[in-house]
């Protein structure tokens, strides 16, 4: 299937599809997530209203963590098998993911604030999302640090693949040290802790967040790929030229 | 195995005919551990709780400048070219290239730590392991700064992006390395941090020659 995909002409074809695809899912799921976040959904017999902060916040940890994941496997694919829009992948998912790891830092300190009386603890699940935005912005910064852009995806995709032993570090910080950062309640062994009037808000807003992705990244690669396209036309308009 | 040996007399041989970069380095490091007393004053009590932390902290910053000319003065003169020729793996000679960096910078920084120590009121009990951690530690952010090395040549601003991926790579050496040293400090049971670190470390010691080489075939197409 990734080879079928090589040809960015084919490629563009079938994004052309999936992305209205997407936005409509987005919108779709975004809707009644709202809802069902901030109108229907009980409120935390301690917290409160305040509870309603998790389905902006969980969703938003997910899908930084899926963008990182995502970089990587695009990184191999670059590195590996030389995918020709692996790279492109890899740099359009970089602005959104980093995007949301933001998000559920500054989330999670507002919750933290009134919730558990501080802004920031250096406990290991907020310490590891610390290094995993800025291992987005390294990323960000190395791909555009050369002048020939072949060498930056090496060099980036390099440094995705160094930085994914964060990533099932993130996931069981909360288990394997003592943190403020409360334990894994939906994705663990023995099935989600959370009840479905939870739990279905939280899951459409997961969802909301990760079409919204799909359709964002979609249309970053297209935009990378017509730069690409507008360089080598005018690298060999350049060349034409030289020959007159 | 001569090739090995070759590489490590030669970058040995190249630090110690550029002695000032070393003793550079060595100068900004007790640079900043003197600068903390000036800053924090001189109470004792004070100074003796931040000590580890000032120590691994200063031998973090002292060691990011060095980084850059890990690779630097290879790429400059062709002697990347030289090194990807060489018949052996390309990680065993990086891995050789990582020993030499560690006997030029990461070595002095930790014969230093005793003296610098007392500068900041820190006790001697438990130097011993403070200066095995600063050893290890400072051997697995030689690592890091050598795959950053490597990832950044050719790049433009290579310092700064050096900067700036090795310092989040870099928390958890520091963190337990800090950690280590405290326990160490106070009399209490280091290991748990200690054990730590060294997996940190054998980590990195996993990773490092493999995307080190990487880096230097891209960076030398």
């Amino acid at each position: 299937m990734f080879d079928y995909l090589a040809n960015p002409a084919r490629f563009q074809r079938i994004a052309n599809v999936i992305r209205p695809l997407a936005w409509l899912i987005f919108i779709i799921t975004l809707l009644p997530g709202l809802y069902y976040a901030f109108f229907n959904s009980p409120a935390d017999y301690q917290q409160g209203e305040t509870v309603r902060i998790m389905y902006i916040h969980v969703p938003s940890a997910w899908m930084a963590l899926m963008g990182y994941v995502l970089m990587a496997v695009m990184a191999l694919f670059y590195l590996v098998w030389k995918h020709p829009l692996a790279d492109i992948a890899a740099r359009s998912m970089a602005l959104p993911g980093a995007a949301f790891a933001f998000i559920t830092l500054v989330t999670g300190s507002l919750w933290g604030a009134p919730m558990w009386g501080t802004w920031w603890v250096w406990d290991a699940r907020l310490t590891s999302m610390l290094i995993l935005l800025f291992l987005y912005i390294g990323y960000m910064v190395l791909v555009d640090s050369f002048d020939r852009e072949d060498r930056g995806s090496k060099a980036g995709a390099v440094l995705l693949l160094v930085g994914v032993i964060n990533i099932p570090i993130i996931k069981f910080s909360v288990d394997w040290w003592n943190t403020l950062h409360q334990g894994a309640s939906v994705i663990r062994v023995g099935g989600s802790l959370i009840d479905a009037s939870m739990l279905i808000p939280l899951l459409l807003m997961a969802a909301a967040a990760k079409w919204w992705f799909i359709a964002i990244t979609l249309i970053r690669m297209r935009t990378l790929m017509g730069e690409r396209r507008l360089q080598s036309r005018l690298a060999s308009r350049r060349e034409g030229g030289a020959h007159d | 195995m001569q090739a090995q040996w070759a590489v490590l007399k030669r970058d040995l041989l190249l630090g110690w005919r550029g002695l000032s970069d070393t003793i550079a380095g060595i100068s900004f490091f007790v640079m900043i551990i003197a600068l903390v007393p000036l800053a924090v004053g001189p109470d004792t009590a004070t100074l003796t709780v931040i000590a580890p932390a000032i120590l691994w902290i200063a031998a973090l910053l002292a060691t990011l400048p060095q980084m850059e000319r890990l690779f630097a003065r290879d790429d400059a003169e062709g002697g990347l070219d030289h090194l990807l020729m060489i018949p052996a793996p390309l990680p065993l000679t990086v891995l050789t290239k990582i020993a030499a960096a560690w006997l030029l910078i990461g070595l002095p920084l930790t014969l230093t730590a005793p003296l610098l120590g007392m500068m900041l009121a820190l006790p001697l009990a438990g130097m011993a392991m403070v200066m095995l951690a600063l050893a290890i530690g400072t051997f697995g952010l030689l690592m890091l700064g050598m795959i950053a090395a490597a990832l950044v040549l050719g790049a433009r601003r290579g310092g700064v992006l050096i900067a700036i991926l090795v310092l989040p790579l870099a928390m958890p050496i520091l963190i337990f390395g800090v950690a280590t040293s405290q326990a160490a400090m106070l009399g209490e049971n280091a290991m748990p941090p200690f054990q730590f670190l060294l997996a940190v470390v054998l980590l990195l010691l996993a990773i490092t020659p493999w995307a080190t080489a990487m880096s230097l075939r891209h960076a030398a197409e």
